[in-house]
């Protein structure tokens, strides 16, 4: 099977039921998504699969041909990073971290999904910060060290970057 | 500053060149003379420890290697601060590396010399550590990252002085060498500079110099009006690599031909596996290399993670019921009420005045309950292990790298010298990853059975289920509270009978000046593993105390805070954060138009006060906690923003084990297993939260377990307030 990721298609023979979360870091050595809960419950393992974000720990590989998947390595760098990123670094939001790349992945197809709708509702549309309900709707991972009011508070402002 | 009599600073040349300063312990009978051989030697003998923290090197870079291990509170970074304020040099000047999991490295004789000379810490603390480094035997194979202790201890009493030491033999270095007095050199800028030539040398080019003089023994510390890094909110070392995802953990490791194991587990805690009945079916698995029964059940070892897990899925056997097959939570619940009226088994008793002696006035009583705690951090239990001609090498992330690699060695019948251990910054703690003992390194147990069987590098990872299904858990508590209250509403008596193991009656005692008091405790371990779980006796006996005190604040008719403050004498430490919490939430005792009500809980533990109010309404009957307000005074603040991160998550970790926590044992095994019926609170549920830190200028007490007991009560409190009182936890089941 054929599997684009960040960009790059890999040739792969794998059995199609492999979730996609020990393709990217077994097959693909692509370690920043993290295993928390194998039942799709704690987000950790969350990657984009055409721009939606899906908890790779129960998505089948299968499920993910024909389509691109993007991963926290692909997200930004230090020398460039996403304003989610950006945002996180700003608001010193990880503790243990190990969720951490799971809740950007998150919090960035959530702002990234919002501003495409609304400029194409409106090309010319000023995005405007999400509220903080609609973060609140939005985020749906786990973080145990409970980092909650920074995750929120970084999501609401890296909504009014870019 | 005065170290005690068993510790004194040390010096040696560092690797490579230049100047390490640390601590050397455990050896108060040594003459200087002998300590100038020990600190040559640089190494370990006639018991003396070495532990040399800071290095200057000659390229000018000062190192802190700190014998802590990061799992997100700060650590490394407040060391650091220390360090970097008493050498007095430019933050960026200075870098942390992870000490190595050696025994030059533990902790366990600097703690333990401190406490038994000091009496600042209570008996609580005091038990905590003595089990974590006693269950291993010896204080050398104790590199304990726990009972918030790595700033207030190494940090602050240890590592700082011996900065201060080493800027000292620096500055002797560059007096020798330009030929001046001391006291006409100044440092500031990672130089030793005399302003009247102007001349100056780096700290790099007086590092092999310095490593020569003395070690003064008692340097001088700044006074905090000169601090310029203590206080300050430096970036926290470990946020890039965490947020740009670099496999910084040890279920990112990788070694070349690594198989993967999973593992099956038995149904009940401790039992053993008889016999696999499908091993040739799992064998035949795509990937599937080997299978080994090991300790409370079977491993499947396969080239991948996925395909070893979904093969244990699949293996099928029997086991032998262990005794504990008939035990669940209601019987160990029976059996507890049942102790808890023979008075025979109190085996602890704190007592003051007579509660005996106090008859008639209003009688209050009320019994609680909370049920046993896993600790589920993000990253699940794992390990790697490999060999590399006769060493075997051992990565996972782990609060006591030493104690790990101790507990590997002796499970693989190796020396410790032919282990190395890899420590790896860890996906949450909580206690899980806290210590060898109690068996709580049970999968590191399992791994090594594994590897001595099929002697091939391998990487063990627990699925989340196995994670909840054999952890070692918050013991399940139960108490019986009696309060009498005299004709104007004062608390007469008190007295408080509690069931569990290591139960400390001081920590269960109340803060409240309430003049008869009896604490009475039964102490007997069950069959349940236990482990420290994150702020540990506090979880329960906050809930207890803080709770009883605001019920007897209603039978008093009185407003629970203020009540608390009545109770409270003039000069104790929770008045400050009481009353600072309460002028930030804008108490009120009564319920708001809105149908929301504010609870308050207040404790000490771990060397810092804390108080929480939280403003709760019942949503469809259940509670929904809106906005926390939390005070806290922690003595000296090192690092604000990691002071306010920890009070930030301490109180959705408490506030999870209040809503939601609960391990249920049925047939001697967990019933719980992952995320969907072992809650943790979301973004969803999780409130406001506001943060003022109050401190009051004393030795930093401790943060990371600082702010997790209150909630359980302070959120019971409030939901009095709107209605019927609960006196179990968790609060929704």
């Amino acid at each position: 099977m054929k599997l684009d990721v960040n960009g790059q298609v890999h040739e792969l023979d794998l059995e199609d039921e492999m979730p996609l979360l020990w393709v990217l870091r077994e097959e693909l050595g692509l370690r920043g998504t993290k295993f928390g809960c194998g039942m799709g419950l704690c987000g950790a393992c969350t990657v984009h699969v055409d721009g939606s974000p899906m908890r790779s720990c129960i998505t089948p590989v299968a499920a993910a041909q024909g389509k691109s998947v993007r991963t926290i390595e692909d997200l930004g760098s230090p020398e460039d990073p996403h304003p989610v990123q950006a945002a996180w670094l700003a608001l010193a939001v990880p503790q243990c971290g190990y969720c951490q790349p799971g809740m950007q992945m998150a919090a960035a197809a959530f702002l990234e999904k919002r501003r495409a709708g609304a400029l194409a509702d409106d090309p010319d549309a000023a995005v405007t910060p999400p509220t903080d309900e609609e973060v609140r709707r939005a985020i749906t991972n786990i973080c145990r060290c409970g980092c909650y009011e920074r995750i929120r508070t970084a999501v609401v402002t890296a909504g009014t970057v870019g | 500053m005065k170290l005690n009599r068993r510790t004194f600073l040390v010096s040696g040349l560092a690797l490579g060149g230049g100047l390490a300063v640390g601590l050397c312990a455990g050896v108060g009978a040594l003459s200087q003379h002998d300590r100038r051989a020990h600190q040559q030697a640089g190494a370990d003998g006639d018991g003396a420890l070495v532990a040399l923290w800071i290095q200057i090197r000659s390229d000018n870079t000062i190192a802190v290697l700190s014998p802590h291990t990061e799992m997100g509170q700060g650590t490394h970074t407040g060391l650091a601060q220390l360090v970097a304020e008493e050498l007095d040099v430019p933050w960026e000047q200075v870098v942390v590396e992870q000490a190595p999991a050696d025994r030059a490295f533990t902790n366990g004789n600097v703690i333990q010399g401190f406490i038994f000379e000091d009496d600042v810490l209570a008996g609580f603390f005091k038990r905590v550590l003595d089990n974590a480094f006693f269950i291993g035997g010896d204080l050398g194979s104790v590199q304990m990252t726990g009972g918030s202790t790595s700033l207030r201890f190494t940090g602050w009493r240890s590592m700082r002085v011996a900065a201060a030491a080493a800027r000292e033999l620096l500055i002797a270095a560059a007096a020798a060498s330009l030929g001046v007095a001391l006291a006409e050199l100044t440092t500031g800028d990672g130089r030793v500079v005399h302003a009247a030539s102007g001349r100056a040398l780096t700290y790099g080019e007086l590092a092999d110099a310095a490593a020569q003089l003395p070690v003064p023994q008692e340097p001088r510390l700044k006074d905090p009006s000169e601090y310029r890094h203590v206080g300050v909110s430096r970036p926290r070392a470990d946020l890039p690599d965490k947020i740009f995802g670099r496999p910084v953990y040890g279920i990112d490791r990788e070694v070349e031909g690594m198989l993967h194991v999973a593992v099956a587990g038995t149904r009940a805690i401790f039992g053993e596996v008889d016999a696999i009945t499908n091993e040739a079916e799992v064998l035949a698995r795509r990937g599937v290399k080997a299978m080994v029964i090991v300790q409370e059940g079977v491993a499947v070892v396969a080239d991948n993670p996925w395909r070893a897990e979904q093969a244990a899925r699949a293996v099928t056997f029997t086991e032998r019921a262990p005794p504990n097959a008939v035990q669940s939570s209601a019987s160990l619940v029976a059996g507890m009420e049942a102790a808890l009226e023979d008075p025979e088994r109190f085996s602890g008793v704190m007592e003051r005045g007579d509660v005996e002696s106090v008859v008639g006035g209003t009688v209050v009583e009320a019994r609680y309950a909370v049920p046993f705690l896993a600790h589920a951090p993000m990253e699940p239990p794992n390990v790697t292990l490999w060999r590399e001609g006769d060493v075997v090498h051992v990565a996972s992330g782990l609060q006591d790298p030493l104690g790990g690699r101790t507990w590997a060695a002796d499970r693989l019948g190796l020396p410790l010298e032919q282990v190395v251990f890899h420590p790896h910054t860890m996906g949450g703690g909580f206690g899980r990853r806290a210590t060898a003992g109690d068996d709580m390194l049970n999968y590191i147990t399992q791994a090594c059975t594994v590897f001595q069987a099929i002697d091939a590098p391998i990487k063990l990872c627990w699925s989340r289920e196995l994670d909840v299904r054999f952890d070692r858990y918050r013991k399940q508590s139960i108490a019986r509270y009696r309060g009498v209250l005299g004709p104007d509403g004062a608390a007469l008596a008190w007295q408080a009978d509690s069931y569990g193991e290591v139960n400390i009656p001081d920590d269960a005692a109340s803060a409240y000046a309430v003049p008869h008091m009896r604490s009475r405790n039964v102490q007997e371990e069950t069959f349940v593993p236990y482990a420290y779980w994150r702020s540990v006796e506090a979880s329960i006996h906050c809930f207890y105390n803080e709770c009883f005190i605001d019920e007897l604040a209603v039978a008093a008719a009185a407003d629970p805070l203020q009540y608390r403050l009545d109770h409270l004498p003039a000069d104790h430490r929770l008045r400050g954060v009481i009353e600072a919490a309460r002028d930030m939430a804008g108490w009120r005792a009564d319920a708001a138009a809105d149908g929301s009500a504010m609870g308050v809980a207040a404790y000490e533990l771990f060397g810092s006060a804390c108080c929480q109010i939280a403003r709760v309404s019942l949503v469809n009957g259940k509670p929904k906690v809106h906005e926390v307000w939390c005070a806290v005074d922690c003595g000296t603040v090192i690092n604000p923003d990691a002071v306010i991160a920890q009070m930030e998550g301490g109180m959705i970790f408490g506030l999870t084990a209040a809503l939601y926590g609960r391990i249920d044992i049925e047939d001697g095994g967990v019933v719980q297993s992952n995320f969907h019926d072992y809650r943790m609170v979301r973004m969803a549920d999780a409130p406001r939260l506001h943060v003022a830190l109050v401190p009051d200028g004393s030795a930093p007490g401790g943060i990371g377990e600082v702010a997790v007991p209150h909630l359980s009560a302070a959120v019971a409190n409030a939901l009095a307030v709107l209605g019927e009182r609960p006196r179990s936890l968790p609060l929704i089941s």
